[in-house]
């Protein structure tokens, strides 16, 4: 008995000394960076040692740290005085995203933690620079703790102009911009809005879409969306695009659409919508019938009668005709402008006319650009509110 | 030497088999099933329950044999000394596996919880903890797996339900598209995540109604099976196979990106680590506790008891053999895809094969 209590002993006296945890980090001397915006900024390597390589990319970040005190002072105010900022923005310079944090942690009092990171912004020119941009996305994926749920945008006019968004209402710049991403992703102006979102993309079809946002006169707009293929920057979308474009990959749940009906331009809201996409001729060139169902409101039809189905099946022609010229539009768009499959035909066929695509994969570019894409649009008008 | 109070029901028999084959499943086989067979990677789990069913039928075959003499009394006794200990070499390799199963808990928890705590530090108090438990008895085990039953369940409804939302199950498609040897190398891939029935036939001496042993394990496996499949599936509808396939841990990745709309828990990442952490453990203890009985009876000891300590050393430098999680998972495999045909499915098949021939000559057993 002796002898199973001497040997118990130490056991348990190890496993209560050696389960002590190595890497505490007390919360007060943690630093949340809430945004990470990062760029490049091309720079001459002046190393004679590095003479073979001229211009080396040398990624800029943009660090925004809100001050918990400051916030909590500023919340109860109602906004902040310019003089006492909530927040503070640090923009460091260095190779890659582990030496800006190494370069964090070394000249501030806190330890960087990513964990709670809300938000990822791209500047343009690390978009251009196809290595630098695979570099940073493969840090984040492989880091452990960057939270993968954070919002991401592209920003036009470089990360510096981040420091110019002025929020009215919000305290920090960087919830502002979230907020604004929120309303538009809420009306279907883009898909993709958190890391994870873009990860799925470019690492299955080597395609993603990011919201643009631009600073203009202290505010936050979305006006385009980036399109990136293979870590690199393809081109923009413009906003009159973006409803057709989350309608055709079949991600639309709200927005709003307007149309001429008797002279008059209606909004008609949409509350939900479908897509089947069709192959019809298997033979180059190929065809495609896409069908959409969108379902939604009418809210104001300047006081005229909206209870007789003829005008609802009148109205119901109408917005099919508006919707299909947009579609059409859309898909010209990607077809022959962009050049690229950003609306999930690649997708379908991959998936679901395996063969036929395994016959054109390695061309699908061009088979993609000579495709013809016809539009079935059938609009449902749900609801008209409470008048007649 | 079986104690007579050291006897488990047929449950728990079945709970001892799931805890050995369940461990890190969920979260290994999806990438590794995504890399082999990319869309059809659900298919893998459904080759490797079958393995598993086939493995835990041909040992319960043999349970008359196995409830008399054991695993190592059956060879010695069916093939002789020198060949019968011979063939259980395979079985030493399988459970010297539990220092790697050890390692891969230590290198996991390093990852994503504690970067810079070295990783011996976390094996050292986990190989000393589950000494304890072991040495106690393999119904005390039992009892152990019965209590870790509840939080791993939950952590299995938590982490099917939470992953839904934006799944794609389109992302199955093209399906049956890969060539047949593809669906060979699926299935040496599946063995890695269904290893552990052979430790049914360790257990027979310790069984309380060995007849039910075949039925109680067949659900066990196939209760891991559909956990596998459902997994495996969720892992290719939300992340695609291509990203399902980059990473080693794909299920963490899975769980950490998912947030149920209006949930006042915004991430559930921590939870499943927690029950994660606890199912990785009962594998370890559940391989290591069968294990120590092999080691038991192969040096013909009579007292178990003091074999888990002598096993520790051996254990903890085996748990450090791999400059990292990439080596380790190499050797594993390589064990791996050698031994465990031999346990799983040669070794029963042989030991059923010279019953039949004992039977035949009119020799007793």
């Amino acid at each position: 008995m002796r002898v199973r209590y001497l040997v118990l002993l130490p056991v348990l006296c190890l496993i209560t000394v050696a389960t002590g945890c190595w890497d505490k980090i007390e919360i007060d001397k943690r630093a949340f960076i809430y945004t990470l915006s990062i760029d490049t900024k091309a720079v001459q390597d002046k190393n004679p040692e590095d003479a073979d390589i001229k211009t080396k990319s040398k990624i800029k970040a943009i660090l925004t740290i809100p001050l918990p005190v400051k916030v909590a002072a500023s919340s109860s105010q109602g906004k902040s005085s310019p003089s006492e900022k909530p927040y503070i923005s640090l923009t460091l310079e260095g190779r890659d995203i582990p030496d800006i944090i190494k370069s964090f942690n070394t000249t501030q009092s806190r330890t960087a933690f990513l964990d709670h990171t809300r938000l990822l912004i791209f500047g343009e020119n690390l978009l251009k620079d196809k290595e630098a941009f695979s570099e940073v996305i493969d840090y984040i994926q492989r880091d452990a703790h960057f939270n993968k749920l954070a919002r991401v945008a592209f920003i036009k006019g470089g990360i510096d102009s981040i420091l110019d968004a002025k929020p009215e209402i919000d305290v920090l710049p960087s919830t502002y911009i979230m907020e604004v991403l929120d309303k538009a992703k809420e009306n279907s102006l883009f898909i993709v809005d958190n890391i994870s979102e873009m990860m799925v993309g470019l690492s299955n079809e080597g395609k993603t879409v990011l919201p643009c946002i631009e600073i203009k006169k202290d505010r936050v707009e979305i006006n385009s969306l980036a399109l990136i293929k293979d870590f690199q920057l393809l081109g923009f979308m413009d906003g009159k695009y973006m409803k057709a474009y989350t309608a055709i990959n079949n991600k639309l749940k709200y927005g709003e659409k307007l149309f001429k009906y008797m002279g008059v331009e209606i909004p008609y809201n949409i509350l939900s919508s479908q897509r089947r996409i069709t192959l019809i001729n298997k033979e180059e060139p190929l065809e495609y019938k896409i069908s959409l169902q969108m379902n939604g409101s009418i809210n104001e039809f300047s006081f005229r009668n909206l209870s007789k189905p003829a005008t609802i099946k009148s109205m119901q022609e109408a917005l099919d005709k508006s919707f299909k010229l947009e579609f059409e539009e859309a898909a010209n768009f990607f077809q022959k402008v962009i050049n690229e499959d950003y609306i999930g035909i690649e997708e379908y066929t991959r998936k679901y006319n395996n063969r036929i695509y395994n016959k054109y994969k390695d061309d699908w570019q061009r088979v993609f650009k000579n495709a013809i894409i016809t539009f079935d649009v059938n609009t449902r008008i749900e609801e008209t509110g409470t008048l007649r | 030497m079986v104690p007579s109070d050291d006897k488990v029901s047929a449950f728990q028999v079945g709970l001892i088999v799931f805890s050995s084959v369940f461990g890190s499943g969920i979260f290994l086989l999806p990438p590794s099933a995504a890399r082999e067979l990319k869309n059809d990677a659900w298919l893998i789990a459904v080759i490797g329950g079958l393995i598993g069913v086939l493995s835990v039928f041909l040992i319960s075959k043999g349970k008359k044999v196995y409830s008399k003499y054991g695993l190592v009394g059956t060879n010695k006794l069916l093939f002789g000394k020198v060949l019968g200990t011979i063939f259980l070499v395979p079985y030493l390799i399988y459970f010297t596996m539990g220092g790697f199963m050890i390692r891969i808990y230590g290198e996991t928890i390093k990852i994503f919880l504690l970067p810079k705590t070295p990783v011996e530090m976390i094996i050292i108090p986990l190989i000393l903890l589950g000494a304890l438990l072991i040495r106690t008895g393999i119904e005390t085990l039992a009892r152990f797996f019965e209590a870790m039953l509840i939080p791993i369940i939950l952590m299995i409804v938590i982490l099917i339900t939470v992953v839904i939302p934006g799944s794609d199950f389109s992302n199955l498609l093209p399906a049956f598209t890969n060539n047949f040897s593809d669906y060979l190398k699926g299935a040496l891939s599946a063995l890695l995540v269904y290893t552990g029935s052979e430790v049914l036939s360790i257990l027979f001496p310790y069984m309380r109604s060995p007849e039910k042993a075949f039925k109680v394990t067949r659900n066990a496996i196939l209760l891991i099976t559909a956990i596998h499949i459902t997994v495996v599936i969720e892992n290719i509808a939300r992340l695609g196979p291509k990203q399902t396939a980059s990473f080693i841990y794909s299920t963490f990745y899975l769980v950490k990106v998912s947030e149920i709309p209006g949930a006042f828990i915004e991430r559930f990442d921590g939870i499943v680590m927690a029950v994660w952490a606890i199912s990785q453990f009962s594998a370890y203890v559940s391989v290591m506790g069968l294990g120590h009985i092999f080691l038991t009876d192969l040096l013909n000891q009579k007292e178990a008891k003091h074999m888990v300590w002598v096993s520790l050393p051996p254990l903890f430098i085996m748990s450090m053999l791999g400059k990292n999680l990439s080596e380790v998972f190499s050797i594993l495999n390589t064990t791996i895809e050698f031994v465990m045909p031999f346990t799983a499915l040669i070794s029963p098949l042989m030991v059923l094969a010279a019953i039949s021939i004992r039977k035949k000559a009119g020799k007793e057993l």
